[in-house]
């Protein structure tokens, strides 16, 4: 809920700690060649912007909480509960998602190992599945697919266009 | 002119590229009807595919894919009020209706038509100002340059989006990704944290694919997909007579002229010309209020201004170098990939790609028309494959894209870090295309400034004191002051409506 309403304060936070690392980071840059304005000139400024404006999205982002606040006490009517469910749908709908980061980063870490066809066809599996409602989850549908395609991915690209896809222990 | 068209002609008329043209329409308008992905998407699959051609012949295939991809999101739009991509949306408002009561061949024709027209209308504008608007960009030197990307910068900043402060910080955002890497002129690495991988920076294909491609697959794992739509599409009667047609004249006309302005102007394109021209088209019609129950009107107001945005958003990238919408940016992305410079000298030292790029446009305008009337049983059938097979694999070819840059994994942790960001942008407010142009036009506007100052040894009065420059740094500041009036005004009338709703 507290995520919901606040997310411009979040995000206007996570921002100003980006733009003030980013403003000491310039501190180390060393001008190589002889001129008015060294490579650490453009940072500065674009740092001190970014900052300046994370601190608006926070202010802005504070006085809307508020104004949510006090009109949600003020009536309890269908949009409020239609609020409360969509967080709610919030808290589950992340799950899928940090799974399907996770996938991509494991699909990434494996490919070097694995190889881009053994990897790929296990991703696309995967991925088809997760994002397939239960309903229409065709389990050899999706293996066949995720099979084909991989293979043919990997020999279009290398014998079409000269992409030399990691093999892996294949290779 | 003419004979430089004639020659760009002569470079795209073979049947290799001829071929190209045929199969980025076709993938365009695939990508385009499906709903969930864009031309955007398209073009950024395919910009790994014409690494190893030559320049004509992959900018030949880009411009299929934009025509097409355009063009693609009339057909869902028309049968399940579904828009395939943003610049479809008004034409579902009267395209549905039509199909509904049985008009839906009719509603295709006349967006075909309007397609094909405005697009034709659109690409000829192009070519007639693309060229001279470029030789004056000639004489531009940094301090103009510079006053130009800052205009350019703050006008997609201010009409992405809702909120002005987090269209600027997303414009920051970019400039800052672009920053990581080499300095300009004096190649000091910044910002590389001691990885060695990234002292060439970002690579502009990962952080595009990522930010637009990947996040789209975040997305779409939020909601569980349900099973494929189901169009229907028996028997279609294209017929239309010649009448009806030239009754339209006016508002063909009109809708083309917003959307080629529309499409010049940086950050925004199709996505917001057709609303507008649908609202004008309505606006100036003598009966008004039959908009939205299904009349022809309608349709070819949207279908006419989306195309039309095609021709107008290649204006400032091939004259001046600078995107207006993120195809564009896209394309932009290409003309370096292939190794030419873009900006005012991209006329002049490879002015055969630039018009064979034109030639390339003229043909693909006509595959689309042509495609869409012949293979649209085809297209309504592709409708239904569903999602939760097609974005995997789009995940695999942007995994296999960004790997063919330079052959590294590296750019694909890139691709995926982005794909992260693209995310939570989305989900936080922020609009994406700023941080795009911000990236694009970020190491343009750091060059000349430092090289500005380098001429000016120290002073930055140049920059004011240039009348071009001062021309284009006061309409910024003009345009910010009434974006910040207008965020002012929405948000007051925000606040109401939400004390009005209390009130209840």
């Amino acid at each position: 809920m507290m995520a919901v309403k606040y997310q411009d304060v979040f995000s206007g936070f996570f921002l100003l700690i980006v733009s003030v690392t980013m403003f000491l980071a310039t501190f180390s840059f060393e001008a190589l060649t002889e001129s008015q304005v060294g490579p650490d000139f453009m940072p500065k400024i674009i740092a001190s912007m970014m900052m300046i404006l994370s601190i608006i999205i926070i202010v802005n982002g504070l006085k809307r909480g508020k104004i949510e606040k006090e009109s949600t006490g003020a009536y309890q009517t269908d949009e409020e509960e239609g609020k409360k469910s969509a967080s709610q749908d919030e808290k589950k709908n992340l799950l899928p998602v940090m799974i399907t980061l996770g996938l991509m980063i494991g699909y990434f870490v494996l490919i070097p190992i694995l190889g881009f066809l053994i990897m790929t066809a296990l991703y696309l599996f995967l991925q088809m599945l997760l994002l397939s409602h239960k309903s229409n989850r065709k389990i050899w549908l999706f293996a066949i697919l995720s099979i084909a395609t991989s293979t043919l991915i990997y020999y279009v690209f290398r014998s079409v266009f000269y992409v030399m896809l990691p093999t892996g222990i294949i290779g | 002119m003419l004979d430089m068209l004639l020659a760009g002609f002569e470079s795209v008329l073979t049947i290799y590229i001829i071929l190209l043209i045929i199969v980025g329409v076709f993938l365009g308008l695939i990508f385009g009807s499906i709903p969930g992905l864009t031309a955007t998407m398209a073009v950024a699959i395919c910009l790994p595919i014409t690494y190893g051609m030559e320049p004509v012949a992959g900018m030949s295939l880009l411009m299929g894919l934009y025509i097409g991809g355009v063009s693609g999101g009339l057909i869902p739009a028309i049968l399940l009020k579904l828009p395939g991509t943003p610049s479809s949306i008004a034409t579902t408002f009267d395209g549905y209706p039509m199909a509904q009561k049985g008009e839906a061949g009719k509603a295709f024709s006349f967006a075909i038509v309007s397609s094909f027209l405005g697009g034709l209308l659109s690409i000829v504008v192009l070519i007639m100002i693309a060229p001279p608007l470029g030789k004056i960009a000639l004489q531009f030197g940094p301090y103009e340059f510079f006053a130009i990307v800052i205009f350019s910068l703050t006008l997609i900043a201010s009409l992405s989006g809702n909120s002005l402060s987090k269209g600027i910080m997303a414009g920051l955002l970019g400039i800052a990704f672009a920053m990581v890497g080499s300095a300009p002129i004096d190649a000091f690495p910044r910002f590389t944290f001691g990885f060695h991988s990234l002292d060439a920076g970002f690579n502009i294909l990962p952080v595009l694919i990522g930010l637009f491609a990947l996040s789209e697959i975040f997305i779409s794992a939020e909601k569980k997909m349900k099973g494929s739509v189901k169009a229907n599409l028996k028997k279609v009667n294209y017929k239309v007579s010649i009448k009806e047609y030239l009754g339209q004249g006016w508002n063909f006309l009109r809708s083309s002229v917003i959307g080629i302005a529309i499409g010049i102007l940086p950050g925004i394109g199709g996505g917001t010309s057709n609303i507008i021209s649908y609202v004008a088209a309505k606006n100036s019609s003598k009966k008004p209020e039959k908009f939205g129950t299904g009349i022809p009107d309608g349709v070819v107001a949207s279908e006419s201004s989306n195309n039309a945005a095609v021709g107008g958003a290649l204006v400032p990238l091939v004259s001046l170098g600078i995107p207006g919408d993120t195809v564009t940016a896209m394309l932009l992305g290409g003309l370096v990939l292939h190794g030419l410079q873009p900006g005012p000298l991209l006329i002049q030292n490879s002015g055969d790609i630039v018009y064979g790029i034109f030639a390339a446009l003229l043909i693909a305008n006509v595959f689309m028309a042509l495609f869409l009337f012949l293979g649209m049983k085809g297209f309504v059938r592709l409708l239904s494959i569903p999602g939760y097979i097609l974005l995997p694999i789009i995940l695999v070819l942007c995994v296999v894209g960004a790997y063919g840059v330079n052959n590294r994994l590296f750019d694909v942790g890139a691709l995926i870090f982005f794909g992260v960001i693209g995310y939570l942008m989305i989900k936080f407010g922020f609009p994406l295309t700023p941080l795009v142009l911000g990236f694009i036009l970020g190491p343009l506007l750091e060059t000349n400034l430092r090289r500005g100052l380098m001429l000016s040894q120290g002073d930055f009065m140049p920059f004011l004191t240039s009348p071009i420059a001062a021309t284009f740094l006061s309409i910024t500041i003009v345009s910010l002051i009434f974006a910040i009036y207008k965020n002012k005004k929405n948000k007051k009338q925000e606040s109401t409506d939400n004390l009005e709703k209390t009130g209840t």
